[in-house]
């Protein structure tokens, strides 16, 4: 658990170190990127203005030019031709307030539209002369200041001479409203846009004025020198009167707000006129536009960092996940491994007991082979002896013959047990009548009976039902019980046998008047040499096989065994055979 | 030959008087007469008494005869606590203790002498079928002379009698 604790604390200081990276980064480019973008900025408004200007400079040049061709085509021709274009050049070309032709005399003899020209007006008569004279003796066109109309608002005047050789005819005066002007060239730069456009003359009149102050028409240099509040952008006035370029910062304290303006400007050059549009934007449009750039970069920034706690999370999750799965199988492993152990030591214990149970058996066969086989040798040598006498021999040929039949006997016990063992035991199972099977048990034990003065009582009903089995087997079980009965029962004891029909089986008892078995031992009187590792039967005799002979052929049968006792007073060993169910065969 | 008080007392009595009769023996020393014919019997018997403890009579039998036959004085017991009171009512010279056998095994029979001031002279010789070393072993451990593995050889059996006899002699 500490571990994954520890790896957590890793990743999160890795993330943590990968966010002051990036915001590091972001931090230092942010500095550039406003330097770039204030520059990127003024360029832009001084390129704006630039091309307002050059618009601006362009569109009159062009009007003038018309009108110029017109008056320089008019060679002979008649006033009436010349003052019929008029109406053809104010309708196919936009700009032009009224076009009006001034005779030699300085009277407006005729203008379009009609309703504009003052017909009759004299130039001399009112005064108003210098610009007519001007054209008429320089030859040239002549371009007055922007004046006010009488209509209202401002206009330039267009004075261009009439030549017919060195014959003066006149003068054609073309007015552009400056509005037209203003309206296609400047209007439309700020639409949308915070800040105003502007445009001044070379004396510092205002020719528009895009931020509504109704500016137009006065001078600025002189409401500047009134309040004098910015001195900043008087300077640039003067720039601009000058007819310079450029892109400058002041600081304008405006009674709503405390602003830094940024100003672009760019000169227009139209014949004898300097005049000089400039774009005013409050400093404070380059900082937004820097905070949208910033807001894009916090956008970035916070994505990548969302990715990296995303990611290092689902990492996390991930791996969390592959601990907890692995610790999960590592425990159902180890308690595998445990309950595997467990097996084996059971196993080794089971084993071992196998073993030692084997090793017991096998000592106790050889025992009880070299046993006989001592008596014999130390007889046969006795036998041999020179001062043997009769008695001695003949007492030395029946040990020789009595352990000879012992160990017959043991054998033969030890190839039956061998075989039930194995599984290898033949059974020639058929109907078995167990009044004969007793019978001819009876008979085998008789004579030891008879010599130790014990009775055998059989008792047996009539009719009782004939067993599945070998006759043979089953003799043997019975002469081995009797045999056994006979060996632990005192002199003038008695010994019973009966039988009777259970449902499906038939129970066998022999009962004796023996010395009884403990209550403890009962099961282990199955055992293979019990009664030869018991002191207290020791003088017995026999194999210590029969009893587990026996066991093992009543199981071979599908029967059970088992004995019943009370020490001192006697044991009944009891089985039960299945009933033969089979025809009247056997 | 072992003796107990009494067959001192009997032996300085006759020491004494040769011709002094049973009947006065057995007042003197508060014993019956049968007893002090048992014990002069035993006394002027002077062949090595040796003692063969076996339950198995067919084993028993054929050694008791042989060794009767080389003129020793045999007697026999049949279980653990039949070979204690042999060995303290005859005092054998010798035992041959077979190990399997009923009541006292020979191994606790051998550990009982032994603890035994009165009869832990006796050379004992372990005579049984179990050949394990581990038996052996044990046997010599807890006081045994020597160790015979049934079946044996007669003659190696008396040779090894005769040895034991000779290395405990007084």
């Amino acid at each position: 658990m500490r571990i994954k604790r520890d790896n957590r604390v890793v990743i999160l200081v890795i993330c943590i170190i990968l966010i002051c990276t990036v915001a590091s980064l972001g931090f230092k480019t942010h500095g550039e990127v406003e330097e770039i973008v204030q520059e990127q900025f003024s360029e832009q408004q001084l390129l704006l203005a630039r091309q307002a200007a050059l618009g601006i400079a362009s569109f009159a040049e062009e009007r003038v030019t018309i009108i110029e061709i017109l008056a320089r085509d008019r060679s002979g021709d008649e006033i009436t031709n010349l003052t019929r274009c008029f109406k053809t050049i104010y309708e196919k070309t936009s700009g032009f307030y009224s076009i009006e032709f001034i005779d030699r005399n300085g009277v407006v003899v005729y203008g379009y539209p009609e309703y504009r020209a003052p017909v009759g007006y004299d130039l001399y008569a009112e005064n108003r002369s210098s610009a007519f004279d001007s054209a008429r003796d320089s030859r040239k066109t002549n371009i007055s200041r922007p004046t006010l109309l009488f209509e209202g608002g401002l206009g330039s005047f267009i004075w261009v001479p009439v030549y017919e050789g060195e014959n003066f005819r006149g003068v054609i005066l073309a007015i552009i409203r400056m509005s037209t002007i203003t309206d296609r060239f400047l209007t439309p730069i700020m639409q949308n846009r915070t800040g105003y456009v502007y445009m001044i003359d070379n004396k510092g009149k205002s020719l528009f004025e895009g931020a509504g102050k109704k500016a137009i028409g006065k001078n600025y240099i002189k409401m500047l020198n009134k309040n004098s509040t910015s001195d900043g952008w008087l300077e640039i006035l003067n720039e601009q009167m000058n007819g310079s370029e450029g892109t400058a910062v002041y600081h304008e304290e405006g009674e709503k707000s405390n602003l830094d303006q940024i100003v672009a400007f760019a000169p227009v050059r139209w014949r004898n006129q300097l005049w000089s549009v400039a774009i005013s934007v409050p400093a404070s449009e380059v900082d937004h536009l820097i905070r949208s750039v910033y807001a894009r970069q916090m956008i970035f920034l916070g994505t990548v960092i969302a990715i990296i706690l995303g990611g290092s999370l689902g990492l996390i999750m991930m791996f969390s996940r592959w601990n907890k799965t692995l610790e999960a199988e590592v425990k159902s492993k180890t308690a595998d491994m445990i309950r595997m152990n467990k097996e084996l030591v059971l196993t080794n214990e089971r084993l071992k007991e196998l073993d030692k149970l084997k090793s017991d058996f096998v000592s106790m066969v050889s025992h009880e082979l070299k046993t006989p086989l001592a008596a014999m040798r130390t007889s046969a040598q006795v036998l041999n002896m020179r001062d043997a006498g009769e008695k001695t021999k003949r007492e030395m040929l029946d040990i020789i013959l009595r352990n000879i039949d012992r160990q017959t006997n043991l054998v033969n016990d030890l190839l039956d047990l061998s075989r039930i063992e194995s599984g290898r035991m033949e059974l020639k199972i058929g109907s078995v009548p167990l009044d004969s099977v007793i019978a001819d048990s009876i008979e085998s034990v008789k004579q030891a009976a008879m010599e130790k003065g014990i009775k055998l009582d059989v008792d047996l009903p009539e009719g009782i039902s004939p067993v599945k089995g070998d006759r043979e087997k089953l003799t043997q079980v019975i002469t081995n019980l009797l045999t056994n009965a006979i060996k632990f029962t005192p002199r003038s004891g008695e010994i019973s046998i009966k039988a009777h029909d259970l449902d499906g089986q038939v129970e066998v008892k022999v009962r004796d008047t023996g010395i009884g078995i403990a209550p403890e031992d009962l099961d282990m009187v199955f055992e293979k040499f019990y009664q030869v590792d018991s002191t207290s039967t020791r003088e017995a005799g026999g194999t210590g096989l029969g009893l587990a002979i026996c066991k093992g052929i009543i199981e071979a049968h599908n029967g059970r065994i088992w004995a019943e006792s009370e020490l001192g007073k006697g044991s009944t060993f009891i089985f039960w055979l299945p009933k033969w169910a089979g025809g009247k065969n056997g | 030959m072992q003796l107990d008080d009494t067959d001192r007392k009997i032996v300085e009595m006759l020491q004494k008087n040769a011709m002094l009769s049973y009947d006065a023996i057995a007042e003197q020393l508060g014993i019956t007469e049968s007893e002090v014919e048992k014990r002069i019997k035993r006394l002027s018997d002077t062949r090595t008494k040796i003692l063969i403890v076996d339950d198995e009579l067919d084993t028993l039998l054929p050694l008791k005869r042989a060794l009767e036959m080389e003129d020793f004085n045999v007697i026999e017991a049949q279980d653990g606590v039949e070979a204690l009171e042999k060995v303290r009512s005859e005092i054998p010279d010798l035992l041959l203790l077979d190990l399997m056998l009923p009541k006292l095994n020979g191994f606790e029979v051998c550990q009982r002498l032994k603890k035994d001031d009165a009869t832990n002279s006796i050379p004992i010789i372990m005579l049984t079928a179990k050949g394990e070393t581990s038996d052996k072993i044990k046997g010599i451990e807890i006081g045994a002379d020597d160790y015979v593995t049934k079946p044996f050889d007669l003659a190696e059996l008396k040779a090894r009698i005769k040895a034991v006899l000779r290395r405990t002699a007084p």
